[in-house]
C-alpha cells in the first residue's frame, strides 16, 4: 500500500498556487528591496509642504506623510532596512543555532546540558521582552535590532538542531560511519548536520517572518532605525499621530508588514510538505 | 586456527533516568564469554531482548562494555586508543538490520561506497573503477553508482551495505539481522551472496538472527541466547540440548504440511532485563525445572564436544530430540 | 460456502494493483493467502472489510460474496453493522489498534458492548471469557491493566479477543504474529487455529512465511504482484506445486536439516506496483520464462474449487 500513497503524492501539483503567488511576493520584494533607491518615484526623504497628508492619488500611489514625503517610497525603501535586518539577524541566530545545537546534541552530556539550561532560560522570556532589554543594554539603531533580534530566535534554532542532531544519531548510517572509522568531525558535517539543516531551513524562513514583526515592533517603539532612516515600524509608529487624518500613513506599512510575514508563512509551509527528505527516502 | 574475537565475561547493563523516578538498570549482556576462530560462521540466536544485538555493538565496540574485555586477533580492545581505534575498524565491519537507514539518504551509491576510504585517509585507486568492482561483488550492476538509496530496492540496498563493509578489506563481518527486513525470496539470494564471498574473501562472520533455522543453515556454530546470557553453544548439526533451544526449534515452522506439530506445552515469554529472576533465567518456563533452578545460576559447561549448555540438568537431556 | 470472492479487482483511479483474485473459504477453514511485498494480499483484505475508501481504493470489478450477499456494493451503514459483529480483523501490529488510554479490558468490553449488545456484568464476563480463550492468564487482573503494561505477545491476544467479540463467521488475519518472537508467534499461531476449530470460524490468513501456512492451512493461495498465481489445498502445493513462484518460493525457506548450500533464492526482485513487466510479471525471475511468457498475461485455470493455476507452462515443462 506504500506504493500507492506514493503514486498519488506524486500526482499532486508539487507547489501550491498560494504558494507561488507568495513565492512571487516575496521575490519582488526582494527585488524592490535591493534596488530601492533606483526604483523609488521620490527620494525617501524629499519632504513637501503643498503635499502634506494627501490621499492617494496617481502621483502619491500610497499618499503622502506628515511631511509630504511619498509613502510608497519610504515603503520601497523601508523594505530594504525591515528585510536585511531580520534576514541578517536570522542568518546569524541560525548559524549560531546550528553550532550550538549539534555541538550539544552529538556530544551530550555536561556541556550540553550548561548550554541548553542558559539557551532555555532566554526562551521562558517573550521574544519582546528579551529584545527590549537587549536594546537597552546595546542602544536604540539598527546594530542594537539585529543583535537583540538575532539573540531573541537564537533558543528555537539550537533546540531545533539539537533535536534533529539527536534523532538522527540513532540512524543505522551514523552507526555505519563509526565503524567505518569516522571522526566526530566527519560525522557531524558529512551525516548530521546536512541532514538536520532542511527544518533548520524552514524555520528560519518563518522565523524571518516573525523577525520583521520583531523589527517593526522595535522600530514603533523608537528603538530600531533612528529618522530619517525609514523602516515600517517606525513609519507606524509616526502614522499614530495623523490616524485620522491620513490613514494610509499607518494602514499602508501595516499591510507591507502583515503580507510579507503572511506570505514568508506560506512559502514556509510550501516548503515543509517538499523539503522532508527522510521521509522520500523511507518511501522509495 | 587462530581466534580471531575472544570476549570474557562481557557484561552490559544501562541506566535509566526518570523524573520521579529511581534509577533502573537494564542488564542487556550478562557475563558472556565465547570466541570466534578464523574463517567460521558463528551465528548468535535469541528473541527480542535477549541482547544479542547489543552483544554485536559490544563486539566492535560501538558501545563500551560494563565489565570483561574482548580481544580482537589476541590485542585487548580496551588497550586502543580512540585513534587507534578507528583505524583498526579497516579490520572489522559490521552490516545493518535495516537498509532503508544504513546508507545516508543523502548520498549516491557512489559516495557510499567511497566513504570508508576518506574516513580511513586511503585512496580506493581508480574511484570509478573501485566502485564498479565493489558492485560487481556484491551482484549489483556499475550503473547503479549514480543512484540515491531512496532509488533502490530492499535489497539492492543491502548489498550495496555489503559492498560498503567490504571496500576495507576486512577480516571480520558482524553481520546483525541483514535479512530481517527483506522478502524472503531475497533473503535467500542475501544469504548465498554472503556464502560465496566468504569463500572468496576468507571473512569471518558473526550472524545474528532470530531465525534458528537460518542461523543452523548459515552457520559452523550457533550461539543462543536467553535474557542477556549464553545458555547453549551448539556445534552444526548436533541436536540442542538447552530446554530453551528445543522450545525455540519446536517453535519453528517447518514449510512441510505433512509433519505438523501438535499444539506443544508452550507458555510464557522472556524475563525483562530490569527484572531478572533468581537462579536460572528460563526456570519460569522450563517443565523440567526443580527448586535447585530457581535457586542457582547455572553455568556453561562442556557437554560434547564443542558443545557446551548451560543447564543443571543437561546431562539428563534426551539425546534423541531432533526438533520434532 | 460462506465467503467466496470473485475476479476482484482494487483500483486507484485508473491504477489498479490487484486483479483478478479468486478465493473461497468455509467454515472450519483456513485458507493462507501468501505473498511478498506489493503481492496485494494486504489490500485484498481491506477490500473484505469494504475498507478501501479509507485509502481512496475502490472494488472495480467482481464480486465478494459473504454468505451468499455481495458486499461490493454494500452501503457503508450496513458494511459497518457487519464489520466486526460477523467480519473480524486481526492486524499486524498490536501496538497500534489497541487504545492506549483504555484499560485492555475496557476495549474488549467495548468492543462486547457495540456488536453483542451487552451491558455491564454481561460485557465484564465476556471479556473474560474471551481472555481466558486465547490463553491469557490471570485474566481478571489483566483486565485491568493498559496496553503499555503488557508484552507484544499479550498484546496481541487481546486483539485477537476484540476480533472474537462480535461471535463473528469470518476472521481475517493479517500478519498476526509477524511482529513477534518466535516462541510467541508459535503459542498464538497454534491459539488462533484451535479457535478457529472449535468454533467453526473461517478464516484467511494473510502471511508471507510459507512455514506458518504448511503448519496451520487448509488451503492456499498464492499472490504475485497483485494476481493470484496458484491455489491448492496445503498438502499438494507443498508436495508438488505447479507454479514456478510458488516452487521457488518454498525453496527459499531455510528448514531443519537442510545441507549447506542447498537454499535457492529467486533471481531478480519484486516488480514494483507501477511498473509491472509485461505478460506474466513473473517471466523475468522465472527459469522456466519462454516467449509466450514476455508477451501474454497468462489466464487462471481453475481446475476445481480450490485448485487453480495461472501459468502458461504448468504442467507441461515436467
Amino acid at each position: 500500500m506504500t506504493t500507492i500513497v506514493s503514486e498519488s503524492r506524486r500526482l499532486r501539483l508539487p507547489v501550491s498556487v498560494p504558494a507561488v503567488v507568495a513565492g512571487l511576493f516575496i521575490v519582488l520584494l526582494v527585488v524592490s528591496a535591493v534596488l530601492a533607491p533606483t526604483i523609488a518615484p521620490y527620494a525617501y526623504d524629499a519632504q513637501n509642504i503643498e503635499v502634506m497628508n494627501e490621499a492617494p492619488s496617481f502621483a502619491h500611489f500610497f499618499g503622502t506623510d506628515e511631511f509630504g514625503r511619498d509613502v510608497l517610497s519610504r515603503i520601497i525603501v523601508g523594505a530594504q532596512t525591515s528585510l536585511s535586518v531580520s534576514v541578517t539577524a536570522v542568518g546569524f541566530s541560525v548559524l549560531t543555532g546550528l553550532v550550538l545545537g549539534s555541538v550539544c546534541g552529538y556530544f551530550g552530556g555536561l556541556v550540553d546540558r550548561i548550554l541548553m539550561t542558559v539557551i532555555d532560560l532566554t526562551w521562558s522570556f517573550p521574544e519582546i521582552l528579551i529584545a527590549l532589554m537587549l536594546v537597552a543594554v546595546v542602544g536604540a539603531g539598527l546594530h542594537g535590532v539585529i543583535i537583540a533580534v538575532a539573540i531573541a530566535y537564537l533558543a528555537q534554532f539550537t533546540r531545533l538542531t539539537r533535536t534533529q542532531v539527536i534523532q538522527l544519531k540513532k540512524e543505522a548510517y551514523i552507526d555505519a560511519a563509526v565503524n567505518l572509522g569516522a571522526s566526530d568531525f566527519h560525522i557531524l558535517f558529512r551525516h548530521l548536520l546536512p541532514n538536520a539543516l532542511a527544518p533548520v531551513l524552514v524555520a528560519a524562513m518563518l522565523a524571518t517572518g516573525d523577525a520583521i514583526i520583531l523589527e517593526a515592533t522595535l522600530g514603533f517603539f523608537g528603538l530600531g532605525a533612528q529618522p530619517p532612516t525609514p523602516s515600517w515600524g517606525a513609519m507606524m509608529s509616526s502614522g499614530t499621530a495623523q490616524l485620522f487624518v491620513a490613514p494610509w500613513v499607518i494602514i499602508i506599512p501595516g499591510c507591507a508588514v502583515a503580507l510579507t510575514v503572511i506570505a514568508l508563512n506560506i512559502v514556509g509551509d510550501a516548503l515543509i510538505d517538499s523539503l522532508d527528505f527522510r521521509n522520500k527516502a523511507r518511501e522509495g | 586456527m587462530s581466534e580471531i574475537v575472544s570476549v570474557k565475561n562481557l557484561s552490559r547493563r544501562f541506566a535509566t533516568k526518570r523524573f520521579f523516578r529511581k534509577q533502573e538498570v537494564f542488564s542487556a549482556v550478562r557475563d558472556v564469554s565465547f570466541s570466534v576462530v578464523r574463517g567460521e560462521i558463528v551465528g548468535v540466536v535469541g528473541e527480542s531482548g535477549c541482547g544479542k544485538s547489543t552483544l554485536a555493538r559490544l563486539i566492535l565496540r560501538l558501545l563500551e562494555p560494563s565489565a570483561g574485555e574482548i580481544a580482537f586477533e589476541g590485542r585487548d580492545l580496551a588497550s586502543f586508543s580512540k585513534r587507534e581505534m578507528r583505524r583498526l575498524r579497516q579490520k572489522m565491519q559490521m552490516v545493518f538490520q535495516d537498509p532503508y537507514s544504513s546508507i545516508d539518504p543523502r548520498f549516491t551509491v557512489q559516495n557510499a561506497l567511497l566513504e570508508p576510504y576518506r574516513v580511513q585517509g586511503l585512496s580506493p585507486g581508480a574511484a570509478d573503477k573501485r566502485v564498479a568492482e565493489l558492485l560487481n561483488m556484491v551482484g549489483l550492476d556499475a550503473s547503479l553508482a549514480r543512484r540515491y538509496p531512496h532509488q533502490l530496492s530492499g535489497g539492492q540496498k543491502q548489498r550495496v551495505g555489503i559492498a560498503r563493509a567490504l571496500a576495507l578489506n576486512p577480516s571480520l563481518i558482524v553481520l546483525d539481522e541483514p535479512t530481517a527486513s527483506l522478502d524472503v525470496s531475497v533473503q535467500a539470494q542475501v544469504i548465498n551472496l554472503l556464502d560465496g564471498l566468504r569463500n572468496d574473501l576468507n571473512l569471518t562472520y558473526v550472524f545474528i538472527s532470530h531465525d534458528l533455522n537460518l542461523v543452523r543453515y548459515f552457520c559452523d556454530r550457533t550461539i543462543v541466547m536467553y535474557a542477556g546470557q549464553i545458555v547453549e553453544v551448539l556445534p552444526k548439526g548436533v541436536p540442542p540440548a538447552h530446554p530453551y533451544t528445543r522450545m525455540l526449534m519446536s517453535s519453528m515452522f517447518e514449510p512441510d504440511p505433512s509433519n505438523r506439530r501438535e499444539i506443544s506445552s508452550l507458555t510464557g515469554e522472556a524475563p525483562s532485563g530490569y527484572n531478572l529472576p533468581r537462579g536460572c533465567s528460563f526456570a519460569a518456563r522450563c517443565a523440567q525445572a526443580t527448586e535447585m533452578c530457581g535457586r542457582d545460576d547455572p553455568v556453561l559447561q562442556l557437554f560434547d564436544e564443542d558443545h557446551q549448555v548451560a543447564c543443571h540438568y543437561f546431562r539428563e537431556a534426551n539425546k534423541e530430540f531432533v526438533g520434532a | 460456502m460462506l465467503l467466496s470472492v470473485e475476479k476482484l479487482r482494487i483500483a486507484f483511479g485508473s491504477f489498479a494493483p490487484v486483479k483478478d483474485v479468486t478465493i473461497s473459504v468455509d467454515r472450519g477453514e483456513i485458507l493462507g493467502l501468501v505473498g511478498e511485498s506489493g503481492s496485494g494480499k494486504s489490500l485484498t483484505a481491506t477490500a473484505l472489510m469494504g475498507l478501501l475508501g479509507y485509502v481512496n481504493g475502490h472494488v472495480a470489478g467482481g464480486r465478494i460474496l459473504f454468505d451468499g450477499e455481495d458486499l461490493t456494493g454494500l452501503p457503508e451503514e450496513h458494511m459497518r453493522r457487519l464489520r466486526g459483529r460477523r467480519i473480524g480483523l486481526i492486524t499486524q501490529n498490536p501496538m497500534t489498534s489497541l487504545d492506549p488510554m483504555i484499560r485492555v479490558g475496557k476495549q474488549i468490553e467495548q468492543a462486547a458492548r457495540i456488536h453483542m449488545g451487552l451491558d455491564g456484568k454481561a460485557a465484564y464476563r465476556k471479556a473474560v471469557d474471551l481472555m481466558r480463550d486465547v490463553r491469557i492468564p490471570d485474566s481478571q487482573r489483566v483486565h485491568t491493566l493498559y496496553p503499555h503494561q503488557l508484552s507484544g505477545g499479550m498484546k496481541q491476544r487481546i486483539v485477537i479477543a476484540m476480533a472474537l467479540a462480535g461471535e463473528p463467521d469470518l476472521l481475517i488475519a493479517d500478519e498476526p504474529t509477524t511482529a513477534l518472537d518466535a516462541t510467541v508467534q508459535a503459542q498464538i499461531i497454534r491459539n488462533l487455529v484451535e479457535l478457529v476449530k472449535i468454533r467453526g470460524l473461517a478464516m484467511i490468513l494473510i502471511t508471507h512465511d510459507m512455514g506458518v501456512v504448511a503448519q496451520t492451512c487448509d488451503h492456499v493461495a498464492v499472490m504475485y504482484s497483485g494476481r493470484i498465481v496458484e491455489r491448492a489445498s496445503v498438502g499438494s502445493m507443498f508436495a508438488e506445486a505447479a507454479h514456478p513462484y510458488t516452487q521457488a518460493l518454498i525453496g527459499c525457506i531455510p528448514r531443519n536439516g537442510m545441507r549447506p548450500g542447498t537454499l535457492v533464492g529467486i533471481p531478480g526482485m519484486v516488480p514494483s506496483t507501477a511498473a509491472l513487466p509485461s505478460g506474466c510479471s513473473f517471466h523475468p525471475r522465472c527459469s522456466k520464462a519462454h516467449t509466450i511468457c514476455h508477451e501474454c498475461v497468462p489466464e487462471f485455470r481453475q481446475f476445481g474449487r480450490h485448485v487453480g493455476v495461472a501459468c502458461h507452462l504448468a504442467g507441461q515443462y515436467e
